[in-house]
């Protein structure tokens, strides 16, 4: 895919970042941030500085920015504390083995994931079952961006999650668990 | 205090903005059906099903017998050094080109990781080498990949065999050498052009910490091996199969090394269709190289182990030449690098003759990171970084090996 797709993909984040510090009216307002965001200065665009930092977002980052965007973020990650503290911890565990810690590397897995898909799909089509189709549909948008090629990488993973993602999820966690905590009688 | 027509208009144009909004943001009823998710999941496995094939078995593509070397040729040392433009140059790569020339592709600028950093190209006649020429700038770097590049670094020459001449070499955006990316771009006229630079993800936790510095082996199936290394946290070698066709490079596997934890910079040599050597520089503290073997065309690797040859946490190369034996090159040493030697083995690396010391030198000269090929008539090369002041150049004829002193 053309570099210019992927700096889209980086004036989304910066526009969802700042969507969250503005009142819901003024939403439209995070379009000049991201539009910045594109202009070189002079060489090099922030951008382009944010994508040598961290890379492309996931496409399930991408998904979820893109519901906060519209003001349909989902339940389970904007009031629960507990999925997204799994997710996170499930998220700090595979960037821990990844970067070295042992000699099984999880990361491999994606590069050939006939493995990784049915542990993938399981819990996304109980959760469905029970009535909860978000899963299903970030995993299935997931699958289909990663089967036409349209991320960088070649590697599930990397459509999957990313370690903004993770952190994210870990700051909801405590965000959440800190609210439901001081709103208990 | 606006006029009463400009506010109106401004009402209207809020009106306007928030019912675009309320339609954007709500989504269409039929999104919400029971079985639609269901069915488009159905359809993403589907269009997964091409990419779940297992990868086919590897097996090393044997290189064909080289033709003599005409008996004209000087059964001696010849040496040169590589003309460099800048005040430093380090870690060249040498490839084939068309017969009787050579490739070699090394990076300088004012000091290792400055920002004026290039990688050059000059290629070799057999008499002269030519003048450099900066194939990959920063500028480049940052307009073909559309991100910041703040270094470049340990680019690695290919010649495939079938045209294309193919450069690997790392990049950082940020921090140190530990958060370099792989990065790929082909020449398809013996390096007078390169194509567009692809960089290469390897590593889930933003792309960081994939090296290269020894080049890959062409697998039966078409594509390569490519040993590598990672560096944050821990150094550690990985084994990368990835195909190169025409200007694409696609990763297809990534494999760590087994118990190969503080070595690093592996360079490969193979032995036959299915089993290959691996040496490694050693990060460890114990100054040895280490080693890897492999009985089955790389799918599995022995635990990393210690040899007897001295290291100082430096680079080697390793070459396997046509008659069999093997060449390695290294600091014969475990505390600095002023000395670099040549040693032979002619049992498949179980055993190695003493050094011969193609440079030895005293306090901080530094004689580093070798690159060693067999050119298309038999005749050997090694360069390497001399002082960091520029590349250095030997050639000779493999039986002058022969003539040194417990060389087999």
């Amino acid at each position: 895919m053309p570099a210019l797709f992927h700096l889209l993909l980086q004036a989304l984040l910066v526009a969802t970042v700042c969507s969250w510090l503005l009142p819901r009216r003024w939403v439209w307002w995070v379009a000049l941030p991201a539009l910045l965001s594109m202009v070189l200065m002079p060489t090099v665009s922030p951008a382009m500085a944010l994508r040598g930092l961290w890379g492309d977002p996931s496409v399930t980052t991408v998904q979820l920015l893109a519901l906060s965007l519209l003001g349909r973020s989902p339940t389970a990650l904007n009031r629960s504390w507990a999925w997204p503290l799994a997710l996170g911890l499930l998220g700090v565990a595979f960037y821990t083995l990844a970067l070295g810690l042992g000699d099984f590397d999880p990361y491999r897995l994606g590069y050939q994931p006939w493995a990784l898909l049915p542990v993938l799909a399981l819990p996304a089509l109980y959760a469905w079952w029970r009535g909860q189709a978000l899963g299903l549909w970030l995993l299935s948008i997931d699958l289909l961006a990663w089967a036409a090629g349209l991320p960088e990488s070649p590697n599930l993973w990397d459509t999957l999650l990313d370690p903004l993602l993770v952190l994210a999820c870990l700051f909801l966690a405590v965000r959440n668990g800190w609210r439901r905590h001081t709103q208990t009688p | 205090m606006l006029p009463p027509s400009l506010a109106d208009w401004v009402a209207r144009q809020k009106q306007t903005l928030l019912a675009v909004t309320q339609h954007l943001t709500s989504f269409p009823h039929w999104l919400e059906s029971r079985w639609l998710p269901l069915g488009v999941f159905a359809l993403a496995l589907l269009a997964c099903l091409p990419w779940l094939r297992p990868l086919p078995t590897p097996r090393f593509a044997v290189a064909a017998p080289l033709t003599a070397v005409p008996l004209h040729h000087p059964a001696s040392l010849e040496r040169d050094r590589l003309p460099n433009p800048t005040a430093s140059a380090h870690s060249v790569s040498l490839a084939n080109l068309e017969p009787g020339r050579i490739g070699a592709a090394w990076f300088a600028g004012s000091r290792e990781g400055a920002p004026d950093v290039q990688i050059f190209f000059s290629a070799y006649d057999g008499h002269n080498w030519s003048e450099p020429q900066a194939i990959v700038t920063r500028p480049k770097m940052e307009q073909d990949t559309g991100r910041l590049v703040r270094k470049l670094g340990n680019p690695v020459l290919w010649n495939d065999g079938d045209g294309n001449l193919h450069l690997w070499f790392v990049s950082v955006s940020y921090g140190g050498w530990a958060g370099s990316a792989l990065n790929h771009t082909v020449s398809h006229d013996g390096g007078q052009t390169w194509s567009k630079v692809q960089r290469l993800v390897t590593s889930p936790f933003w792309n960081i910490s994939t090296l290269v510095r020894n080049p890959p082996l062409p697998l039966a199936d078409g594509s390569l091996a490519l040993p590598v290394y990672h560096e944050f946290i821990a150094k550690r070698p990985e084994w990368l199969r990835m195909t190169a066709n025409g200007s694409r490079s696609q990763v297809l596997d990534k494999q760590r090394i087994v118990a190969g934890k503080r070595s690093l910079q592996p360079a490969v040599a193979v032995l036959n269709s299915q089993q290959a050597l691996m040496l490694l520089r050693d990060a460890s503290g114990a100054h040895r190289i280490r080693q890897s073997r492999s009985e089955d065309g790389g799918t599995h690797w022995s635990p990393v182990s210690a040899t007897e040859l001295p290291n100082p946490d430096a680079g080697i190369a390793l070459l396997r030449l046509a008659d069999g034996r093997l060449l390695l090159a290294y600091n014969p040493q475990e505390a600095n690098r002023t000395q670099l030697a040549l040693s032979l083995s002619a049992d498949e690396g179980q055993s190695w003759s003493g050094p011969y010391l193609v440079e030895n030198g005293s306090g901080q000269d530094e004689f580093s990171y070798p690159a060693l090929l067999q050119d298309e008539r038999g005749i050997v090369h090694l360069a390497y970084t001399w002082k960091r002041e520029h590349i250095a150049h030997l050639s000779f004829h493999p039986d002058w090996l022969r003539q040194l002193r417990g060389m087999p």
